[in-house]
């Protein structure tokens, strides 16, 4: 009962504060029915939702994850729009009184309803392991009803006047939106990210829009035939691109109501004839634009926070341990194979390798380039170097098409390794005899001794 | 209608039908199954069509607003962004000439009314853009259902034909270079260019592998290229010949070549000149003007290697029967001069043309966009009112500062530090 208790409770209160987001912006405009509809869709999303595990479902895509994801992504994505939808729309074509009831029904029902359903079925998994449905069933209800508890706030936050002027109705739905991405249910079932599925999406999009063009224009890449603009196509189709348009996709909104908010004149108090009324209100006007620009602010880093997540989410460091390597023949050579059962350099995969030299440890790596050729280095540079009780920072690790240093964090360009100087790893010499790399045992032993030389003098920072 | 078209040619709409398309596409997660879904499915094309739709109307909306608001009409200044009633209005002239001065252009003037313009062709990137769109879409949709493509692997001298047209191939030119020096793995080898002389139904022409060739209603452009030797076998006092492709390139790969009859394969690859340092680095270097292969033969149920040679063309290799199997006698095998094979890929195409102008006025819109930060429509409304004058001013973007602006061009206007006491002044921005 406690296991479902502890696992449900997160869930309602991440949207638990949500809702009283609503609320105050309900009760500031003193619209009793907005807030009962409210309440309303969001018990009757916590009835759906919560229950929905219990009962058995028909089709895949109704039941499974992956179809619940999807739709969780695209009301994040609704609600961001919503947003600034509204903030765009003028005039006489504003929703009215019975659409706005509605609507904050729907609001109140997909705040909660994902969450519920995560909860429902970890609340029904953990039920079917331990044996005891109605225990955990209980826990769970219990949990929900123990986290809507910050709903109370309402009735203390609802009497100050500066948490009451804080939301408008756009700001309040891109802040809903921005806080569904980063704390929204399913997603912490399989650890989703709104923005890293939308660049892999984005990044689909792309790559097959231009290569489906380049074989309409008959310009589809080759090995080694030169082809018109295929520079400009795998710019396009590039990574960077996709994160660009994802990021101009997922700012957007909230950056078009902070500028509607902005623009709005300050008030024409031309007419007041005391001046220090006058400056009262454009004061109170300034205030007030402030305060209504939290929501948005706060969204903004949000969604920074959330791309950081997402970058980190789709290019991880890849930082693979060393593997030992042994010299052999004679002279004392150590031998690579380019394609070994730990597969095929040209995955384009950071490779280390380990020499043990009596009780020092060489470490160096090996890659294969952009340009096709290989490069080789030792994992250390001359530039920084760990302390000793930090040396598990010591070396590179890859992201992406980059090498980055572990201790400053500096991205190396693949096509630089073997290049030295800077934070470049230190190139070690070596050759290549058909399918392998030889690295002679001396050139390895000497390009450490040189760098451990430096490590002594202090020329490391 | 109206209502019909102000729908159709509405901005929600088309966010609507890309959000639909972005979904459609997330759930399918294939590109070339969603072009299918839209471009032949019926659903698929009625939304496409809508958006197509869509944009024209939105340029023709847009394009028509523009040119109204050039045009002095029946407007009052109090539905703009800023405007005053004055009651002893400047001289006609004193407002045309300030305008000029802030680089505003005047129309006609019509009755009491004048208008002064700046930035009358801004909504032209976005016209541009959305044109563009819309051409290329249109030029997909014709390509997908009009597009005839085929693609032959071809050598000096051979015939061809395409859609009624017949072609022969003249010479191979490749562009070459003399040596390469490959570093590690498979180099950054590029051929630059590959010519291909044709003559179609007795014009001559030439293709290459850059932008495609048009003649005769068909795009033509190479799209693959290889060595190509005749082989000479010659066994038991027989001679048996045959043109090999050998995909050799780029330097180190390997081509294959299967002997059936003999139940044996030969793979070909192309043998270094020598192999040399370059600073930390070792190489091997090709040379294309003096061409070795290393020929392998690999032979029985495994295809084990049996013999290796390095070969140049013209030369005779001698194999031996004994390393390949008891019952086979001598062989000799030749690779003949070096010669060349492409690919040749013939497409006929209608919506080529559309979607080539309807990507280049896309890029023109898109490269023009950032001059919308401070290309934008600006115009002065200057209306004669029976007890004096009221002028409005309206701005396209940045409101907030265009009812300062707007209070400049009036000080400017009467020459007056303060307002008056018989002027009135509002202005809005949202």
């Amino acid at each position: 009962m406690m296991e479902t208790f502890l696992k449900v409770l997160p869930q309602s209160i991440q949207a638990a504060f949500l809702v009283l987001a609503f609320l105050l912006y309900t009760e500031s405009q003193n619209r009793r029915r907005w807030s009962i509809a409210l309440l309303c869709g969001v018990f009757s999303a916590f009835l759906t939702g919560f229950f929905m595990s219990f009962l058995p479902l028909p089709g895949e895509f109704i039941s499974s994850h992956k179809g619940w994801t999807f739709w969780r992504y695209l009301w994040e994505i609704s609600l961001l729009y919503a947003g600034m939808s509204m903030a765009l729309l003028k005039g006489p074509r504003r929703p009215g009184p019975r659409f706005s009831v509605m609507l904050f029904f729907i609001a109140g029902w997909g705040i909660f309803f994902f969450d519920a359903r995560d909860a429902g079925f970890l609340v029904h998994d953990i039920g079917l392991m331990n044996g005891r449905t109605l225990a955990a069933v209980t826990g769970g209800v219990a949990g929900i009803l123990a986290g809507f508890l910050p709903l109370l706030l309402i009735f203390v936050l609802k009497r100050k006047e500066s948490f009451r002027s804080i939301f408008t109705l756009h700001n309040l739905l891109v802040f809903g939106g921005a806080w569904l991405v980063a704390f929204g249910g399913v997603g912490s079932l399989e650890e989703g990210n709104l923005m890293a599925w939308l660049q892999q999406g984005m990044g689909a999009f792309l790559s097959g829009l231009i290569s489906y063009i380049q074989e309409v224009l008959i310009l589809s890449p080759h090995p080694f035939l030169r082809v018109p603009f295929t520079g400009v196509a795998g710019f396009l189709s590039g990574e960077r691109m996709a994160m660009t348009l994802v990021v101009i996709f997922m700012f957007a909104p909230v950056l078009t109501v902070l500028t509607i908010l902005f623009a709005k004149p300050d008030p024409q108090v031309h007419q007041i004839m005391v001046r220090a009324e006058r400056r009262l209100q454009i004061a109170f006007f300034r205030k007030d634009l402030v305060a209504k620009s939290i929501p948005l602010l706060l969204s903004f880093f949000i969604l920074v926070v959330m791309l950081h997540a997402s970058n980190i989410s789709v290019n991880p460091l890849y930082d693979p341990p060393p593997m030992p390597v042994r010299a052999e023949g004679d002279p004392p050579s150590i031998s690579l194979q380019l394609t070994d059962r730990f597969g095929d350099f040209t995955d384009g995969r950071l490779r280390k390798y380990v020499y043990f030299r009596g009780d020092r440890e060489v470490v160096f790596l090996a890659i294969l380039k952009p340009d096709g050729s290989v490069g080789v280095a030792l994992d250390q540079c001359e530039v920084c170097r760990p302390a000793e009780w930090n040396r598990n920072a010591q070396g590179y690790a890859q992201r992406g098409s980059h090498l980055v240093c572990k201790y400053c964090m500096t991205p190396i360009a693949l096509d630089t390794i073997n290049n030295p100087g800077g934070c470049n790893p230190i190139p070690v010499p070596f050759s290549m005899e058909e399918d392998r790399i030889v690295i002679e045992l001396q050139d390895l032993i000497s390009t450490f001794d040189a760098a451990e030389k430096m490590e002594k003098k202090g020329a490391h920072l | 209608m109206r209502r019909c078209f102000e729908i159709f040619s509405s901005w929600w709409l088309s966010a609507l039908l890309a959000g639909g398309f972005a979904s459609v596409f997330m759930v399918m997660d294939d590109f070339r199954a969603f072009m299918d879904y839209l471009l032949s499915k019926p659903l698929g094309v009625l939304l496409y069509l809508v958006l197509i739709l869509n944009l024209c109307l939105i340029s023709i909306r847009i394009g028509v607003r523009n040119l109204r608001k050039v045009l002095p009409e029946r407007e009052s200044p109090e539905g703009m962004t800023a405007y005053c009633n004055i009651s002893s209005p400047p001289s006609q002239d004193a407002i045309l000439r300030l305008g000029e001065r802030l680089g505003f252009r005047s129309s006609p003037p019509s009755g009491d009314t004048v208008v002064l313009t700046r930035g009358r062709f801004s909504f032209l990137p976005g016209m541009f853009l959305r044109i563009g769109l819309v051409l290329a879409l249109g030029g997909l949709m014709v390509s997908f259902h009009y597009r005839e493509a085929g693609e032959r692997t071809l050598h000096e001298g051979d015939t061809f034909s395409f859609r009624g047209m017949n072609g022969v191939v003249g010479r191979i030119r490749p562009d070459l270079p003399a040596e390469f020096l490959q570093i590690g793995g498979k180099g950054a080898f590029r051929v630059e260019r590959v010519a291909l002389e044709l003559r179609l139904d007795d014009r001559g022409m030439e293709a290459d592998n850059g932008l495609p060739a048009y003649a005769e209603g068909g795009y033509f452009r190479v799209s693959g290229f290889g060595f190509s030797h005749e082989l000479i076998i010659k066994k038991e006092g027989g001679l048996r010949k045959r043109m090999v492709d050998a995909a050799v390139l780029p330097p180190g790969k390997t081509a294959v070549i299967p002997f059936t009859e003999e139940d044996m394969l030969i793979t070909l690859s192309m043998e270094p000149l020598k192999k040399i340092k370059k600073g930390l680095l070792t190489g091997n270097l090709y040379r294309f003007d003096d061409i070795r292969y290393r020929m392998v033969l690999q032979s029985g149920r495994k295809k084990d290697i049996k013999q290796v040679h390095i070969v140049t063309p013209g030369t005779p290799v001698n194999i031996s029967p004994s390393s390949l199997s008891a019952e086979r006698g001598d062989m000799e095998i030749i690779l003949g001069p070096l010669s060349y094979f492409v690919r040749l890929s013939m497409v006929y195409d209608p919506g080529i043309p559309l979607i080539v102008s309807g990507l280049l006025m896309f890029l023109t819109g898109l490269a023009l966009m950032p001059a919308r930060f401070f290309w934008y429509l600006r115009r002065l409304l200057w209306v004669k009112t029976g007890s004096g004058l009221m002028i409005g001013y309206e701005s396209e973007f940045y409101r907030k500062w265009a009812i300062q602006k707007f209070h400049n061009i009036r000080i400017d206007l009467f020459s007056a530090p303060e307002r008056s006491s018989s002027e009135s002044c509002d202005g809005k921005a949202d």
